[in-house]
């Protein structure tokens, strides 16, 4: 197409200039590339925090439970009859599933407190399912029956407890009496998840129990681990179904980790919405730069453009072949940012990076404090590329017009 | 019926307050085929009369017909049909497109026009290169060819879409008389096999000689009207 040559040629003419409006299309592409891995590997690390540390991929409750979750009621717990929990648990993408007791508890030494959550687990149930016995750095998981207990490793830090020391956990039962469990620091665990590390007891669910007054094999919810958490939602569609068909006033509902963690996935959605709002402030400055580019290609070829609507050229196929410049900047800019963006989310994914250097324990969000691993998106590459494509081509589209309006017996004749 | 019919034509400028009345009622009629100067002192009103002529320009009076259309009615994207189709321009300086080769600039004429096939598209610029001496030189581009090389490719392009006219605006201004008459000589040779109707805007008396037909214009009119022998066949 003898009009895409021209466009191209006229490109290669201006070397300089061509490139250099590439390079800021490039940068903005890469930066954008980048900070899109970054935030994508973060929020997957946290989304792992969650379903392997805390939620599961669902958890199994009342709905009463879940509307006062965070004030840790020893009220409307679930209780699930063996039929009905097999049913769930015998579906294909149910692989495991873990009772837990959760409640409000004091941590003392004697000498200091520190008010925390409790958390009573089934010792199987919860090491063959979630991650916290993987997580020990120092003793030991505790043994059925014992009474032991997994701190984080803040926590120890904080109350200046090692493996085989005593504290006491001071509660109030279901009763409203206070009461108290006196337990041995039998490991010290560190996860990713900073929530965990400072501010959870684990402890055997039985213990719990017993010391909390509640009955039977109740639990505050029951975590299941699913094959894949892309699958929670939809699963706990049908696991909610499945429960309703039981007694009306248990009201258990399956709840999928995306409503248990609302707050994070509001806050990767901010955060698409910003780097968006970037990439368009930058390619907004970028535009300026091609529109410049373009305007100085057309005042260089005023006659050639006369020449063109001379020969019988419309206005519009002018604009349009001038914009096809501005439009191979563009492309251009996206082929170079692609590369050097994918370069920098190689290095990322491959190597990490540590932006939480010195501010462990400052953050109270279950962000993972580790190294952080870039993640790929490929349609972030192309969405980004057709984006400053696009971009481009509109930016020249106006200067493109000014000239190609020209009247050519004014330009012609100069 | 002419091929032109010019029939009290005026152009009025405006420049800020002022009125410059460029052409003050013109009569003119220009059959197929002729070979034409228009020559004047500057200010005459050459150019403007070829602006209109080439359907570049609409008068502010009277009216222009190409071949028995009126451009007075035609609105913008329809005088570029007309120009398109029927009207070839050569100017003084070339004005070729400089990152197409003398093929690429010649066929661009061909593919705005979209009248041929990309194979008979092929075989009609090479005919035409032929034709105007350009053989061997199609993959130059503009800056590898000498002034009179460019006119060549100039009067090539304005010629491969088989106009019913060709407008040339000062065709030997940038060019030494040797190369002037090759030029010339082209034209007139295009005029006769193709029977194009060539007009000319010049100074140059070596054009004139070419023509068989000169109007002299003068503060907007025609205030000679010649038929004459070539002075060169």
């Amino acid at each position: 197409m003898l009009i895409l040559k021209i466009a191209l040629r006229n490109l290669a003419r201006h070397k300089k200039r061509t490139i250099f409006t590439a390079i800021v299309i490039a940068v903005a592409i890469c930066f954008y590339v980048f900070a899109d891995a970054l935030i994508l590997g973060m929020m997957d690390s946290s989304y792992e925090n969650i379903t392997e540390y805390e939620f599961g991929h669902i958890q199994l409750m009342s709905g009463e439970y879940w509307e006062e979750k965070d004030d840790l009621p020893l009220q409307n717990l679930i209780s699930l009859e063996e039929d009905t929990l097999a049913r769930i648990t015998d579906r294909p993408e149910v692989t495991g599933y873990a009772p837990r007791l959760d409640f409000s508890a004091e941590m003392t030494d004697g000498r200091d407190s520190i008010p925390l959550i409790g958390r009573g687990i089934d010792l199987e149930q919860e090491a063959s399912n979630f991650r916290i016995k993987d997580s020990i750095i120092e003793g030991s998981y505790f043994e059925a029956g014992q009474p032991e207990a997994v701190i984080g490793q803040s926590l120890a830090e904080d109350m200046e407890l090692e493996v085989g020391d005593f504290f006491m956990l001071i509660v109030r039962t279901r009763g409203e009496a206070f009461n108290v469990i006196d337990l041995i620091v039998a490991g010290i665990i560190n996860t990713p998840n900073p929530y965990i590390n400072d501010n959870v007891v684990f402890l055997p669910i039985d213990l719990a129990r017993d010391a909390l007054l509640v009955e039977g094999d109740q639990a505050s919810h029951i975590s299941l681990k699913l094959t894949g958490r892309e699958l929670a939602a939809d699963s706990s569609t049908e696991i909610s179904e499945l429960l309703a068909s039981g007694p009306a006033s248990e009201n258990y509902q399956a709840y999928s980790w995306e409503e248990g963690a609302e707050d994070l996935i509001v806050m990767q959605e901010y955060s698409d919405m910003v780097l968006i709002l970037v990439l368009g402030v930058i390619l907004l400055l970028a535009m300026a730069g091609i529109a410049n580019t373009v305007i100085l290609s057309v005042i260089e070829r005023f006659k050639e453009i006369g020449m063109m609507k001379a020969m019988g050229m419309k206005v519009k196929e002018v604009t349009f072949l001038i914009g096809l410049e501005a439009a191979g900047i563009g492309i251009l800019g996206g082929i170079l940012g692609v590369i050097l963006g994918a370069g920098a989310v190689y290095l990322l994914s491959t190597y990490g990076i540590n932006i939480y250097a010195g501010m462990e324990g400052e953050l109270d969000l279950p962000i993972s404090m580790a190294v952080i691993y870039g993640s790929w998106k490929p349609g972030t590459f192309i969405f980004v590329f057709v984006y400053s494509v696009v971009v481009s081509f509109i930016s020249g589209l106006m200067p493109a017009y000014w000239g190609a309006k020209k009247n050519p017996v004014d330009i012609l004749h100069e | 019926m002419p091929l032109l019919n010019l029939k009290q034509v005026t152009k009025v400028y405006q420049q800020g307050e002022i009125k410059v009345e460029a052409l003050r009622g013109i009569d003119l009629e220009i059959e197929k085929g002729e070979f034409t100067t228009v020559f004047g002192p500057s200010g005459s009103g050459k150019t403007t009369m070829l602006n209109l002529i080439g359907a570049l320009d609409k008068p502010t009076g009277g009216t222009v017909k190409i071949n028995g259309d009126s451009i007075g009615k035609l609105n913008k994207n329809e005088l570029a049909l007309l120009r398109r189709n029927h009207i070839g321009f050569i100017f003084q300086s070339y004005n070729l497109i400089p990152v197409l080769s003398a093929f690429e600039n010649i066929s661009f004429a061909l593919r705005i026009a979209r009248k041929n096939s990309k194979s008979e598209e092929k075989e009609k610029v090479f005919n035409l290169l032929k034709a105007v001496g350009l053989e061997g030189l199609e993959n130059r581009r503009p800056a590898e060819l000498s002034g009179g090389q460019k006119q060549r490719v100039a009067i090539a392009r304005a010629l491969i879409k088989e106009p019913k006219l060709v407008l040339a605006d000062e065709p030997t201004a940038n060019l030494d008389s040797d190369t002037s008459h090759e030029v010339m000589k082209i034209m007139l040779k295009m005029n006769k096999e193709l029977n194009t109707t060539f007009i000319f805007s010049t100074h140059d008396p070596l054009v004139m000689d070419y023509a068989t037909r000169l109007l002299e214009l003068r503060d907007g009119r025609i205030s000679k009207d010649k038929i004459k022998e070539p002075a060169t066949n």
